[in-house]
């Protein structure tokens, strides 16, 4: 198995008249994701590669089915799209988008918590089950099917790391893309948790950042209930204080967030913490 | 982005929360005027939206007009944690019985608004925070109910503030809330919040931080309040300026030779740390997010290249959402302009690695302006840092 999508999940994508959603929609189509609607208000009755699009998400729903969808929508209306789809039963939710107004974003992230639906992001690249399907807009050449499931705030560090799996001839059940933060939907704890009950990830590797005390928390999380092997990458470990790296979330402030501070949590909790890339498969082929 | 100080408190006036009696001034002789109209001993406060300005010596007080001239003079057109003085705050200098510190921001974690208070106003939170931990009040906001009276009037009762000053200090953090929702704010913070000794609260310093996510639905404030912003004339202030001025997301600028350009957050970080880990030095990182265009790419080169300090560039582009062919197509426009413009030669050097969407694609591009791309991002590296003259 693989976590949250697979071969059968019934994909929608909103915003896929636009040049990126109808770019995407076609190398998801071509991967074998099962991508059985669209969705772009005021464009219903049109197809895009074959995939009928609708006014409404709940239409789609209804017409097509959909577990999950995967969100093209710009910023300032991406998180009432957010809305759309939980409010229309959509379990899981896969939103692209930056700049995404921070209180629009709580608002939709408490009720998504209310509705039991799983949000992924603001400001990800979405997930990928290699071989099986993918919610998310990986270059998909770097990723191979197989047993290390992999979770990481930044998307582009995920393709990096997939790909020297890859190249290590070490495939992938899932990688998850979280976002950059400030504020997430699904966390690191969430998706490893998911890793250690999936009986096909053998292996979990974790691809962290500085800001914030996500990977402090995920520590203490693989300390009291992850038995599988777990890999780390924390990114910024000579970043200059008071700057932002990049991700909203990614700054050190009065000495806080620091790379340092992570990695002596994570190797305290038993994760094996490398310091680049190339070091994870060679790190996980040492401890698996 | 964050306000100016005496912005912050024009709009705490507007919603009701009491600040020194003062103004701006551009010139000594301005600042001497202005606290000859206070006729009462004044402080004088540089303008630059950065913490930490009283022990940077941005923050100096005065008797009257003469000494106010003075000290005006020693702060203006100095520059202050890189930030230049262009213009100070005159006000009232309060005469202080009790220092509070109030605070209303997002908390990330709890998704919700919090407020924050103390009665160790006057150093900064997170010293507050681990000297006086118990002496810190934090109330969540919760949907539905939002802020509701009786919050206020705890947190008011909890910090310390007796009898009738608890309602004042209670419609305070209701106007606090009132800015974060209106204008899309992060961070609006009092401190300190200074009970007089003639029983007033005021607004002694102010700091707002606005969302800019959200400026799309503040457009009219953020024009207004740019319009102060002097554009900045040379070197690195110019060089972020340009940066902002072409939406680059993260343009930031350190002490060495090579520049690093990266189209993920992660990539770029994982980048700048081995970079330094195989003993190179970063004078100029820069970071394109998921959204690069070509021109986006073609600036953030042009804008590393004017930097003299530059010798080589390391582009690093690993694309899911950014396509190669487009990125590609940056480069060579740069390359293409710089080597006419300079007889063939390419300075500074360019090392590009390259993967992703639309790689084949992205290559064969480059190939055609006689660039080449590493796939492996440490061969990359190896070679910009060589370039650079080795570790």
């Amino acid at each position: 198995m693989c976590i949250l999508a697979d071969r059968d999940t019934r994909v929608i994508i909103q915003g896929i008249t636009g040049t990126v959603g109808s770019f995407q929609a076609k190398v998801m189509l071509d991967y074998g994701t099962n991508v059985v609607a669209g969705v772009t208000p005021g464009k219903g009755g049109q197809e895009i590669h074959g995939i009928p699009v609708y006014d409404l998400v709940e239409d789609a729903v209804r017409d097509r089915g959909g577990d999950a969808t995967l969100i093209f929508v710009p910023g300032p209306f991406a998180a009432d799209a957010t809305l759309e789809a939980i409010e229309a039963g959509v379990g899981l939710a896969v939103l692209t988008a930056e700049g995404v107004p921070l209180l629009d974003m709580m608002t939709v992230m408490n009720r998504a918590a209310e509705k039991g639906a799983w949000l992924i992001g603001p400001d990800t690249a979405g997930l990928i089950s290699p071989g099986r399907c993918k919610v998310g807009v990986h270059p998909h050449r770097l990723f191979m099917e197989g047993g290390i499931g992999v979770v990481s705030k930044s998307g582009a560090l995920s393709y990096e790391v997939s790909k020297a799996l890859t190249d290590a001839g070490m495939g992938q059940s899932t990688v998850i893309g979280i976002g950059g933060g400030p504020m997430w939907g699904l966390t690191q704890v969430d998706a490893i948790g998911m890793f250690e009950k999936d009986d096909e990830t053998e292996g979990i590797v974790l691809l962290g950042e500085i800001g914030g005390t996500m990977e402090e928390e995920a520590a203490e999380y693989i300390e009291k209930n992850v038995s599988k092997p777990v890999v780390s990458l924390i990114v910024g470990r000579h970043a200059p204080e008071g700057e932002r790296m990049g991700h909203a979330g990614a700054i050190i402030q009065h000495g806080r967030g620091l790379a340092a501070g992570k990695i002596e949590a994570l190797r305290s909790a038993g994760v094996h913490v490398v310091d680049g890339p190339r070091d994870v498969p060679i790190m996980l082929k040492e401890v698996m | 982005m964050r306000l100016h100080e005496f912005q912050a408190k024009e709009m705490f006036a507007e919603y009701g929360i009491t600040t020194p009696r003062g103004k701006v001034a551009h010139s000594p002789e301005e600042a001497g005027r202005i606290a000859a109209e206070i006729g009462a001993p004044v402080a004088l406060k540089a303008q630059v939206p950065v913490g930490g300005r009283g022990l940077a010596g941005g923050i100096k007080f005065a008797d009257d007009s003469d000494e106010a001239e003075e000290a005006a003079s020693l702060i203006l057109g100095e520059s202050l944690r890189n930030e230049d003085v262009n213009f100070l705050l005159v006000e009232e200098k309060l005469d202080i019985e009790t220092e509070y510190y109030l605070g209303v921001t997002i908390d990330y974690r709890r998704k919700c608004p919090v407020v924050i208070a103390s009665s160790r106003g006057g150093m900064d939170i997170e010293r507050i925070a681990s000297e006086f931990p118990d002496h810190i009040i934090k109330e969540e906001i919760r949907p539905p109910l939002g802020l509701t009276d009786f919050q206020t009037r705890r947190i008011a009762k909890k910090a310390g503030v007796v009898g009738r000053n608890q309602r004042h200090f209670a419609a305070t953090v209701k106007n606090l809330y009132s800015i974060l929702r209106s204008v899309d704010a992060t961070l609006v913070e009092i401190n300190p919040l200074v009970l007089t000794t003639d029983n007033q609260f005021i607004a002694a310093d102010a700091k707002i931080t606005l969302d800019d996510n959200a400026s799309f639905r503040h457009r009219e404030l953020y024009s207004r309040l740019k319009s102060i912003e002097k554009r900045p004339s040379e070197g690195k202030n110019l060089r972020k300026a340009l940066a902002e001025e072409a939406e680059i997301p993260t343009y930031i600028e350190l002490s060495g030779n090579l520049g690093i350009i990266s189209d993920g957050a992660g990539t770029g970080m994982s980048t700048f740390d081995l970079t330094k880990d195989f003993g190179g030095k970063v004078e100029a990182y820069c970071e394109l997010g998921g959204k690069a265009t070509p021109d986006l790419i073609e600036k953030a080169l042009e804008i590393i290249a004017s930097n003299q300090e530059v010798a080589v560039i390391l582009i690093n582009l690993i694309g899911g959402l950014n396509r190669m062919d487009e990125m590609a197509q940056g480069i060579t426009s740069f390359v293409d302009k710089r080597k006419e413009t300079r007889d063939g030669e390419l300075k500074p050097a360019i090392v590009v690695r390259m993967s992703g969407t639309l790689e084949d694609e992205g290559r064969e591009i480059l190939g055609n302006s006689g660039v080449t791309a590493f796939d492996n991002i440490y061969d990359a590296i190896e070679r910009a840092v060589d370039l650079a003259g080795g570790s």
